[in-house]
């Protein structure tokens, strides 16, 4: 702004300057022509007009100050002006007089600025700034954390109500949730979440709704509760924006409740959009308390000192009330619980489009050094003839400037698109990503980058005429020998931008084998046509465990007499619940200590209808319908953990050091969606459904054909039983599968994304110096040929130029991957950082590129035709 | 050259531009050689501070400026007396009146 201010002032300043100028000399003119008439000659009327008139000068600043223009010294400002704005015009010609170098500089840095905006948005918008909301780095989530520190808990209301009163070093406190409701779409009873929102809520994010109003106390009244606030996106999908939907009603649960306001976007960081279900999060409710809880620390305090006082609280609670459960306090802001490996990701692509941005700075940073050979010949020149060193810079700074706003224009145009791509492609998996926001900090980082890069690229021609002898420029002529300074400079670019290329690839390369290694992965059991869903049985109709397991029993008859159904059984892929326990094996002297056990709750053909390989037995239909006790299936973990090398098959444990045993009948291979690392030691449990009693039951069944085309038989059979149940949490196995190797598979394709962006930048580097060696020595090329250098020396000694500084990149890049590639091992699965094959592959992909890059050039050398190159010097 | 040429008093010189282009609108050449004229070139007018003052009583909105042919049809800036210029060559013009009786008594009863 301060620098268009500027121009803009300079620019009125040299027309009010023109006009004095013009009106000054029209005085003397006058003068002149006053002596003439009076009978001098014309340069004595001049001398006497001009001795007459005073000191021009000190008549021109007095008139100027008038308007508040400085004048300092001689100094010719309007000239000034004038040679800016000739620059300006000049800087505009060549531009557009050399199109491919124009259009290939600017895409390139445009397309550079757009990632690495788009990568640092992603980086900011997860990592570094996740609360996009005032005071955000004074949120944070409170947590009760079980004695072992495994699991975590939402807070208990009775201990949210004390912090609420007592808490003196949290200046807000807000709560929230979700809920599952029921939705009408279309006749079908349709699941969706709801997004709970306390009173404090909007407040404490100090946001407002876009239109109507937030909630108040009094909406969580009973009977004046059934008040809803909309979501924007879904405002604007299904009401087309439409303000007249406030006072209406939407029906959930089938009652009617009163819309009073539209949430705006910003909400969508509490209460995500989700692509699979629209209608997620469309609805907030009001309540007066939630189990999620957030607080806004006083200015200065930590989070530490908050979790002291709070845990204090708790524990007076505690006392208070005569429960002990031994919890803890955790106070953390959100940034801490950004998945590390999400984290480390996010910074590794980064890295990885810093380098790509590198790379593109690089190329054009080259291709204006070979330019600048002609160039040079002009800026010598044009310095010859008196231009100072200082109106040279800013002329290419002026020229560059064009060029890098060309960029940045062109990445400000990509930027929104390009995070749209981020948010597809960031699945599921990658909740944190589809939040993703362009904000101003990364505006001006995308604004900081095109500056540097004005300035570092502005002189680059500059630093060649310095080194120009004038006599030496006119002796050579247009040909332009390139001197080995300069041709050494190239060089050395053009090895960095392939050593940064092999940088990338090696990474990419690494990150795809990570991702084939991932997906042939056996996750211990088989997902092709397997279908999954859970079932909320309500309080009201299904008060009792005999009305459940009547309805569970009704559900397995009738779905398991489909014709596209192989198997059914109770239980879910994957984990329905958690327990922390101490394990006791038969035998063994004291219990083993405690750690965190999955849970799943499954019926008999369970195993079966998975598909899972199993040592023992599962559990059998008597034991399930005798409600038996004491049986468990465990995984090979457990085995592993508490049996040493030992069959589990028979033994018996028991949770702590009193309690009944628990036989254990079977043992199950490990289940592992994704094969990371982190939940490859994974202790499960496998129990008769019924031993935990729930109100929601996930059922597994194996089809015959494509799951997706069996859902609605399934659906239809469940609402012949009953017609109010929807079903939830729908998943195909296959695409569960997917999913949750969805963060290194984005990772992959990001990079392999950035990896082809430096391979393609590289490439343009290599033909453009063998090009330039083929251009500027046809002489001596003419010569050698004229001596007897065959087709095929011409082609060695081209080939030579281009692939010398490709094989030195090449090792050097080789080198710093393996140096860089050990941040990445946490993201890697089954490879090493420095795995051979893929080091391999690369160097051969990037010479045989290199090599195809300098051939081209190479061939027209080969048809150099020595009469011609000899007669024409 | 300038001798027994009274200086202009301060604000005497805006009073005689105004004068000058009461009627017609004048470039600034043509407004010295008025007040020269009028004055029986008693009064000489530097460039030094007849533009400066031309452009200051521009600002002031006394006079507005415009660009037209000179009589030998060269481009020049022509000045022509605005409203607020006109009231105050009436005001100003009053006030010198006074001014110079009432210096001329002064000056005559000393004498």
């Amino acid at each position: 702004m301060h620098f268009a201010r500027r121009w803009w002032n300079q620019l009125v300043a040299s027309l009010i300057q023109q006009d004095i100028d013009e009106e000054l000399q029209f005085h003397i003119e006058m003068l002149v022509r006053a002596g003439v008439r009076a009978g001098l000659d014309e340069p004595t009327a001049r001398r006497r007009a001009l001795g007459r008139f005073g000191s021009y000068v000190r008549i021109r600043r007095a008139c100027s100050s008038v308007y508040g223009i400085a004048v300092p010294g001689s100094i010719n400002r309007g000239a000034l002006m004038q040679n800016l704005w000739q620059d300006a015009r000049y800087a505009l010609r060549n531009i557009v007089r050399q199109p491919t170098f124009s259009v290939v500089a600017i895409s390139t840095l445009g397309v550079g600025i757009a990632a690495s905006t788009v990568m640092f948005s992603a980086v900011n918008s997860t990592v570094l700034n996740p609360i996009p909301f005032t005071d955000g780095d004074r949120m944070a989530r409170v947590w009760h954390e079980s004695p072992s520190g495994g699991m975590r808990f939402s807070p208990d209301p009775v201990s949210v109500n004390a912090w609420r009163e007592r808490a003196t070093t949290v200046e807000e406190l807000a709560t929230w949730g979700s809920d599952a409701m029921l939705v009408r779409t279309g006749g079908e009873p349709q699941q969706v979440t709801v997004g709970v929102a306390s009173v404090e809520l909007f407040p404490f994010l100090g946001i407002q709704p876009v239109i109507g109003r937030a909630f108040q106390p009094a909406d969580t009244v009973e009977g004046q509760n059934r008040v809803v606030i909309l979501a924007e996106r879904h405002w604007q999908r299904h009401y087309n924006r439409d303000r007249e939907i406030i006072g209406q009603t939407v029906t959930l649960n089938d009652e009617p409740h009163t819309v009073i306001g539209i949430a705006p976007r910003l909400a969508d960081s509490f209460f995500p959009a989700n692509r699979s279900s629209q209608l997620d999060y469309a609805f907030l409710i009001p309540a007066a308390n939630r189990h999620a809880t957030m607080v806004k620390l006083r200015s200065g305090v930590t989070t530490v000192q908050t979790e002291h006082e709070l845990g204090q609280i708790h524990a007076q609670i505690e006392v208070e009330t005569g429960t002990p459960n031994g919890w803890t306090v955790d106070v953390s802001r959100p940034i801490d619980t950004v998945s590390s490996s999400l984290k480390v990701g996010l910074w590794v692509l980064l890295g990885a489009v810093g380098f790509v941005l590198l790379v593109a700075c690089i190329n054009v940073a080259n291709m204006l050094l070979v330019r600048g050979v002609t160039r040079s010949h002009e800026l010598a020149l044009r310095q010859s003839l008196g231009a100072g060193t200082p109106r040279m810079v800013r002329q290419l700074l002026v020229e560059s400037a064009f060029i890098t706003t060309a960029a940045a224009v062109l990445a400000l145009a990509l930027t929104g698109p390009a995070l749209h791509l981020l948010r597809t492609l960031a699945p599921q998996g990658l909740a944190a990503l589809r939040g993703v926001r362009f904000d101003t900090p990364v505006l001006v980082t995308a604004i900081g980058i095109t500056t540097v890069i004005t300035l570092a690229f502005g002189l680059v021609p500059l630093t060649q005429v310095r080194r120009l002898n004038l006599a030496a420029l006119f002796n050579s002529g247009r040909s332009g020998h390139s001197t080995p300074m300069r041709t050494g400079l190239r060089n050395i670019l053009v090895a960095l931008e392939v050593a940064m290329a092999t940088v990338l690839f090696v990474g990419a390369g690494l990150m795809m084998r990570t991702l084939m290694e991932l997906s042939q992965h056996d996750p211990g059991f088989q997902a092709t046509n397997l279908i999954t869903f859970g079932i909320h049985l309500p309080e009201s109709r299904y008060p009792n465990e005999p009305t459940r397991e009547g309805f569970i029993r009704d559900v397995r008859d009738r779905i398991g007499a489909l014709p596209a159904v192989q198997r059914m059984a109770v239980g879910g892929i994957g984990t329905v619940g958690v327990m922390e326990s101490e394990v006791q094996v038969e035998g063994a002297s004291e219990p083993a200590p405690s750690r965190l056990v999955m849970v799943d709750l499954v019926s008999d053909g369970f195993f079966e209808t998975l598909g899972m390989h199993i040592r023992g037995r599962g559990f059998t239909r008597a034991e399930i319908n005798t409600k038996a006790k004491g049986v468990v299936v465990v995984n090979e973990t457990f085995e592993r953990t508490y049996f040493g090398g030992e069959s589990a098959v028979g033994q018996r444990y028991r949770a702590g050091n009193e309690g009944s045993w628990i036989t254990i009948v079977g043992v199950v291979s490990d289940v592992h969606l994704s094969g990371m690392l982190q939940e490859s030691e994974t202790l499960q449990i496998y129990q008769p459904y019924h031993t935990w009693n729930l109100n929601t039951r996930p059922f597994v069944i194996r089809t015959t054909g494509d799951p997706r085309s069996v859902l609605s038989l399934l659906k239809g059979a469940i609402w012949t039983i009953d017609n109010d149940l929807p079903l939830r949490n729908v998943e195909v196995a296959t695409q569960m599968l997917s999913d949750a190797i969805a963060r290194p598979r984005f990772n992959a394709i990001v990079m392999t994304a950035f990896a082809l962006a430096g391979l393609l930048l590289a490439t343009v580097g290599v033909y453009t110096v063998v090009s330039m060696a083929q251009q500027y020595r046809q002489h001596e090329l003419g010569v050698r040929v004229a001596l007897g250098a065959t087709g095929r020396d011409t082609m060695r000694l081209m080939l030579g130029y281009g692939m010398k500084p490709v094989l030195v990149g090449a090792v050097l890049g080789l080198i710093t991957a393996v140096g860089l590639s050990r941040f990445m091992s946490t993201l890697l699965f089954e490879v090493t950082p420095v795995d051979p094959a893929t080091y391999v592959v690369v160097t051969l992909t990037l010479t045989l590129t290199a090599l195809t890059a300098s051939f081209l050039p190479a061939r027209r050398a080969q048809r150099v035709d020595p009469v011609a190159v000899l007669r024409c010097q | 050259m300038g001798k027994d040429r009274p200086d202009l008093l301060h604000g005497t010189l805006t009073l005689l531009i105004l004068k000058a282009i009461e009627r017609e609108s004048q470039h600034g050449y043509q407004i010295a050689r008025t007040i020269e004229a009028a004055t029986n070139d008693v009064l000489k007018v530097e460039e030094g501070s007849l533009y400066p003052a031309l452009h200051r009583m521009k600002q002031r909105g006394l006079i507005k400026a415009s660009w037209g042919r000179s009589e030998n049809q060269r481009r020049a800036k022509f000045y022509e007396i605005t409203a607020v210029g006109r009231k105050t060559l009436h005001r100003e013009t009053e006030e010198w009146g006074k001014y110079a009786s009432a210096v001329g008594r002064m000056l005559r009863t000393s004498e």
